[in-house]
């Protein structure tokens, strides 16, 4: 069965444009403060990928159920309602039931609000598109900012803690690399992931497509 | 005009269902958080006078070792042994550190500190604040002054070995113990007045 059985024609696409051809961190380079803050440990990076999945699929559904009778001269004050209301749910969530990661995320998880991925999907596409397709359009999204963040984590985790998931997996004589811990790590990480994958799927520099 | 009814009619209708979300789940989730908040705070005051509260009610263990005392504003918990514990803060190199210290009955020597909340750098300035590092302090004393001194040169009693490459946060740290067990000294013995 493929993809395109299975969601149809329209959503299969949208599928393959939000996890790879368009790629929210690769191809359009957004989200890429919080990519680059709390890709530290996996742990994290599972956290924040779920809260930020979670508040774009909650977007989705009120930004396209509600398209037709947003006054467009408003509508950027209702995504940010929107988005801001989704956001202090996960957080007071977070900070209910999993308070480890909540204070391990700090103050990121209320800076999911100013996340440009939400903002760019509910102007770009949630605005024109029917529930179902932007929901679909959401969850690629949401993939699509997990599988990277929790790629960097990995390599940020392993080589600036010597740990995965927490567990030990480097000798015990390795010497953690402080740097990949600190933020710069991430920078380095982010350059060569966004080189391969935009060399992979052949984007152009703008200008010269 | 019509137009501009609509909008605003739009908005407040939106403002309100959300709210009325957000008070909802606020209502439900803060007595959790508050909770989770005060036990924190008494694992924080047990650890640091190295009570054991392993596999019971954090609570329970509480109530039946502390007992805390208000001076002014300040919160002193006081365990059955004359050992005191308080909550402390100072400014780190990043951020904002809050903890725990507990002194023995003579205010100088310290029985443990404890961390709440801190931003220090990871893999560096945290390291000073890990417990492993932390535990470095136990039975040290801050008479005449608490000293972090270079790696593996400590050997009085007021000194204890800074972690390399985190010097920022180890003069914080240091700053931090020595002025809160001065005041907590005053505010105690009443002296200095």
């Amino acid at each position: 069965m493929s993809l395109k059985s299975i969601l149809g024609k329209k959503a299969a696409k949208i599928v393959k444009s939000g996890l790879w051809f368009d790629h929210p961190i690769s191809c359009a380079t957004l989200g890429v403060c919080s990519a680059l803050a709390i890709s530290n440990k996996v742990e994290n990076a599972i956290a924040m990928s779920l809260g930020v999945t979670f508040v774009l699929v909650l977007t989705a559904v009120i930004i396209s159920s509600l398209r037709k009778l947003i006054p467009s001269r408003v509508r950027i004050i209702t995504y940010m309602i929107t988005i801001a209301s989704g956001v202090t749910i996960v957080d007071l969530i977070l900070k209910a039931f999993f308070p480890a990661i909540s204070e391990a995320m700090g103050p990121y998880v209320p800076l999911i609000i100013t996340n440009c991925i939400i903002m760019g999907r509910a102007e770009a596409f949630f605005l024109q598109n029917n529930p179902y397709h932007s929901v679909v359009d959401a969850v690629s999204n949401g993939l699509a900012y997990a599988y990277t963040l929790v790629l960097i984590a990995v390599i940020r985790e392993i080589l600036g803690f010597g740990t995965l998931l927490g567990w030990r997996v480097m000798p015990e004589a390795w010497v953690d690399w402080v740097v990949m811990a600190a933020p710069a790590g991430a920078f380095f990480i982010l350059g060569v992931f966004l080189w391969i994958t935009r060399t992979l799927a052949d984007v152009k520099p703008p200008g010269k497509g | 005009m019509k137009e501009r009814i609509t909008m605003i009619i739009f908005i407040l209708v939106l403002g309100g269902a959300w709210a009325t979300t957000l008070v909802g789940v606020d209502r439900w989730t803060s007595p959790i958080i508050k909770k989770y908040e005060a036990d924190k705070l008494r694992k924080k005051i047990l650890e640091a006078l190295a009570i054991s509260y392993e596999g019971k009610e954090v609570e329970q263990v509480f109530s039946e070792n502390i007992t805390s005392e208000e001076f002014g504003e300040t919160t002193i918990y006081k365990a059955g042994s004359g050992s005191v514990a308080f909550e402390v803060d100072g400014p780190g190199s990043q951020g904002p550190i809050r903890g725990v210290m507990a002194l023995g009955p003579d205010l100088e020597m310290i029985v443990g500190i404890t961390i709440i909340s801190q931003s220090e750098t990871p893999g560096l300035g945290m390291r000073v604040l890990a417990p492993d590092n932390l535990a470095k302090f136990r039975g040290k004393t801050t008479a005449p002054r608490l000293l972090i001194v270079p790696s593996s040169t400590a050997v009085a009693d007021n000194e204890v070995d800074a972690v390399t490459g985190a010097t920022l946060t180890c003069k914080a740290l240091e700053s931090i113990v020595n002025s809160e067990a001065k005041s907590i000294a005053l505010l105690i013995r009443g002296d200095g007045e």
